[in-house]
C-alpha cells in the first residue's frame, strides 16, 4: 500500500469511528423522537405527536423557559465572576499564574458528585453559611430556604461551572500581545482607559465562549438539579431524565433531548454571530 | 575614546555637547541591567529639537533598551531623563509627550483605521467630531486619504506602517519614538518609506528618534546617528562624520566596507603599516599599537588627483560588477595574503580582469588612523 493510500484509509477509519461514536448516538435518537410509545412497546411509525405535545404543554414549555433563564444566569454569574478572577491571574508573574491556575483547575479533577454533596453540606441546616449568618447576627436560627429550590441549583452549578469559564477567559487574556497595551499607554490611555477599549473588546469573544460552555453543560445538567433542587427544582435535564428513568417513554424523552439539542445549537449560534458583529468588516 | 584624522591632525572628542536650548530630552547616566546582565551601559545622549536621530547598531546593541526607557515601557535601572530640562523618568508611559511607532504596529485589531487614528485623541476625551476630523486630516498627511473605513486586517505593511505614524502623529507628540518599523517590508517598500518618513518628518516639523540595526537605512534617513555596540554608545555624528571618521574598529566595520590594516604609531608620530610610512603621520597621538583604515573609493587603480597617494603593486583576485560600481579584490605583491578592496565607478572605460597587474594608488590624505585599545 502506499504512503498515500495508507493515509487516505487512516483518516477514513478515523473519521469513520468518530462519526459513528458521535453523530450515530444523535441519528438514532432523532428518529427515535419521531416515535411513539403504545402500550409499553416502542411504535416506530413516524409521528409528529411527541414535539405536538411538547409544543401545546404549558407545563413543559414552562420548564424549558425556567430552564434557560436558569441557565443564563449561571452564564452570566461565571462569566462575571470568572473574568476578575481570569484578570488577577494574568496580572501575577509567570511563576504565580501556574500556581493559580493549577489551584482554579484543582477542582476540575474532583469527583461531580463529591462537588455536589460539599456544597449541599455548605448550604444546608447545619451547614457552615447558616453557622456563619448566625453567628454574624445576621439570621436569629438556621434556615433552610438554602437548599431543595431554584436558587440552590443556580447556586451550585455557578460553582461547580465557575473554571469552564475562567479557563477561555484566561486563555483569551493571555494570547493579548502585550504590544497593544504599551500602544494603549503611549496613546495617554490610564489602565481603566486602556480595559475598556482594548483588553474587554479583544477578551470578550472568549469571555462569551466560556459563558457558553456553562450554559450548555448547565442546561444538559440533570444531577444538580436532581440532588440539590428539591421538588421545585424541575428542569429540562431532570425532565428527559424522568423520561427515560421513570416513565419509560424514550420516544418521548429523545424528543425532549432534540428540543434541548436545537436550543444549545441555537445558543452557540447567537453567540458566534455577536462576535462576528464585534469585529469591524 | 580618541580619534585622529590624518588629513587635519585634529583631536575631536566624540559625544558633542549640544546648545542647552536646542536640546530637548537629555540622557544623563542612563543604564539597565537585568539581575548580573548589563544590557546598557551609563549612557549619555541629547537630542536636538527638530532632528532626525537614529540609534544605529546590531542586535543586543542596547537600541531598543534606549527607546524603551523613554517612552516608558522599561524602567533604567540608574541615571535621568530630562525632557527640556525636567525630569520625567519617574513619569508613567501615558503621560509622557512622546509617542511610539511599534516594530510589529502595534494596531488595535478590533478598530478601523479611522478608529485606530482618532484613539489618541479620544483618550484625551475629544468628541467624536473632533478625533474624527483629525484622523481624517492625519490620514491624508500620511497619504491614506479614504481608507478610514478599512478594518486593519486589510491593509498591507506598508498602509499599516503609515497607519502607525498617523496615529501617533495625531497626537502631536514632542518626540516620535520609531522602533525598528521598517523592519518586517521588502527592500524596495523599505526604500520608499524611508523617503517618505523623512519627508513627514521635515513636514510636521517634529523630532524623530528612530531604531534600525540597517546602517544604510540610517545613513539614508537621519541627521545623526548614534552608534552603539554591546550596550554603550561608540560614537556620535552625522552619516559623513560616522563614515570618514570613524573613531573606532567597531564604527570603521560596522559601517559600510572598510579596510583595516594593523598599524604602529612611532615615537617621531609616524604611522608604520603593511604598505609603508605615513609621515608625518598624527599629531599628540601616543607611542602604540593602531589601526588604519582605508575605504575602498579611495583605492583608485590609475593616477590620481590624490596630492599624496601611496603606490602598491597588486594582482586583481577578483572582480564584482555591482551596477554603478566596480569592486576589485587585490593581493598586494609585498604580502600576498593581505586584501584590499578597491571601489571605482564602473562607467570608466579602464578596467582590469581577474589575474591581471594592477598598481593601486592609496590617498593618504583620506586615511584614518584608529588607535587601539582606546576604549
Amino acid at each position: 500500500m502506499s504512503l498515500r493510500a495508507l493515509r487516505w484509509t487512516t483518516f477514513s477509519a478515523l473519521v469513520g469511528l468518530l462519526s459513528l461514536l458521535i453523530l450515530a448516538p444523535i441519528g438514532s435518537f432523532l428518529v427515535l423522537s419521531f416515535a411513539s410509545l403504545k402500550n409499553g412497546v416502542i411504535d416506530h411509525a413516524f409521528s409528529v405527536q411527541n414535539y405536538v405535545d411538547i409544543v401545546s404543554s404549558p407545563t413543559y414549555l414552562g420548564v424549558i423557559w425556567q430552564t434557560i433563564v436558569l441557565c443564563a444566569g449561571v452564564m452570566a454569574t461565571t462569566m462575571m465572576l470568572g473574568y476578575p478572577v481570569a484578570y488577577f491571574i494574568w496580572r501575577r508573574s509567570p511563576r504565580w499564574r501556574s500556581f493559580w491556575l493549577l489551584l482554579f483547575s484543582l477542582p476540575l479533577l474532583m469527583s461531580y458528585i463529591v462537588k455536589i454533596y460539599t456544597m449541599r453540606s455548605i448550604l444546608g441546616v447545619n451547614g457552615p453559611l447558616n453557622s456563619l449568618l448566625v453567628f454574624l447576627g445576621i439570621l436569629d436560627s438556621p434556615t433552610p430556604i438554602f437548599l431543595f429550590n431554584r436558587l440552590s441549583i443556580f447556586v451550585t452549578m455557578s460553582v461547580i461551572l465557575l473554571p469552564f469559564a475562567l479557563f477561555p477567559i484566561y486563555m483569551s487574556l493571555a494570547q493579548l500581545p502585550k504590544n497593544l497595551i504599551h500602544a494603549a499607554a503611549d496613546l495617554g490611555a490610564t489602565h481603566l482607559t486602556t480595559f475598556r477599549f482594548v483588553i474587554l473588546p479583544l477578551t470578550l469573544p472568549g469571555t462569551l465562549a466560556g459563558g457558553l460552555f456553562t450554559f450548555i453543560l448547565a442546561f444538559g445538567d440533570y444531577i444538580t438539579p436532581e440532588m440539590v433542587g428539591g421538588p421545585n427544582g424541575f428542569t429540562v435535564g431532570r425532565m428527559i431524565w424522568s423520561q427515560f428513568g421513570l416513565a419509560f417513554n424514550w420516544p418521548f424523552g429523545a424528543a425532549l433531548g432534540a428540543v434541548v439539542l436545537l436550543l444549545a445549537l441555537t445558543a452557540i449560534a447567537a453567540a458566534s454571530l455577536i462576535n462576528q458583529r464585534g469585529e469591524p468588516r | 575614546m580618541t580619534f585622529f584624522n590624518a588629513a587635519d591632525g585634529e583631536e575631536r572628542r566624540a559625544p558633542r555637547l549640544a546648545d542647552i536650548d536646542r536640546t530637548i530630552l537629555a540622557l544623563r547616566n542612563i543604564s539597565k541591567s537585568y539581575g548580573s546582565h548589563v544590557v546598557l551601559r551609563s549612557t549619555d545622549l541629547e537630542v536636538e529639537r527638530g532632528e532626525f536621530i537614529t540609534l544605529l547598531g546590531p542586535s543586543g546593541s542596547g537600541k531598543t533598551t534606549i527607546l524603551k526607557i523613554i517612552g516608558g515601557f522599561t524602567e533604567p535601572s540608574s541615571g535621568s531623563l530630562l525632557f527640556q530640562g525636567k525630569e520625567i523618568g519617574t513619569q508613567p508611559a501615558h503621560k509622557r509627550p512622546f509617542n511610539t511607532v511599534f516594530q510589529d504596529y502595534a494596531l488595535f485589531p478590533h478598530m478601523t483605521v479611522l478608529q485606530n487614528v482618532g484613539i489618541g485623541l479620544r483618550f484625551r476625551g475629544e468628541p467624536r467630531k473632533v478625533w474624527s476630523q483629525k484622523a481624517e486630516r492625519t490620514l491624508d498627511l500620511v497619504g491614506l486619504s479614504g481608507f478610514g473605513a478599512r478594518p486593519i486586517s486589510k491593509l498591507s505593511g506598508g498602509q499599516k506602517q503609515r497607519v502607525a505614524l498617523a496615529r501617533a502623529l495625531i497626537c502631536q507628540p514632542s518626540i516620535v519614538l520609531l522602533d525598528e518599523p521598517l523592519a518586517a517590508l521588502d527592500a524596495d517598500l523599505r526604500r520608499q518609506m524611508q523617503v517618505f518618513l523623512k519627508d513627514i518628518q521635515r513636514k510636521v516639523d517634529t523630532t524623530f528618534l528612530f531604531v534600525t540595526h540597517d546602517q544604510e537605512e540610517a545613513m539614508t534617513i537621519s541627521d545623526r546617528i548614534v552608534l552603539m555596540d554591546v550596550g554603550r554608545i561608540q560614537q556620535i555624528g552625522t552619516p559623513e562624520d560616522i563614515y570618514y571618521r570613524p573613531n573606532s574598529e567597531f564604527a570603521a566595520r560596522f559601517f559600510g566596507e572598510n579596510n583595516l590594516f594593523e598599524a604602529r604609531i612611532g615615537s617621531d608620530g609616524a604611522v608604520e603599516f603593511a604598505f609603508g610610512r605615513v609621515s608625518p603621520g598624527v599629531s599628540g597621538a601616543s607611542v602604540g599599537k593602531a589601526l588604519v583604515a582605508i575605504r575602498p573609493e579611495n583605492i583608485e587603480l590609475e593616477p590620481g588627483s590624490a596630492e599624496r597617494s601611496l603606490s602598491v603593486q597588486c594582482t586583481v583576485v577578483d572582480t564584482y560588477f555591482i551596477g554603478a560600481i566596480r569592486k576589485y579584490i587585490l593581493a598586494p605583491e609585498k604580502d600576498a595574503s593581505l586584501r584590499l578592496l578597491a571601489k571605482s565607478t564602473s562607467n570608466r572605460a579602464l578596467h582590469f580582469d581577474s589575474g591581471s597587474k594592477v598598481e593601486a594608488f592609496i590617498d593618504l590624505a583620506r586615511i584614518n588612523v584608529i588607535r587601539e585599545g582606546a576604549s
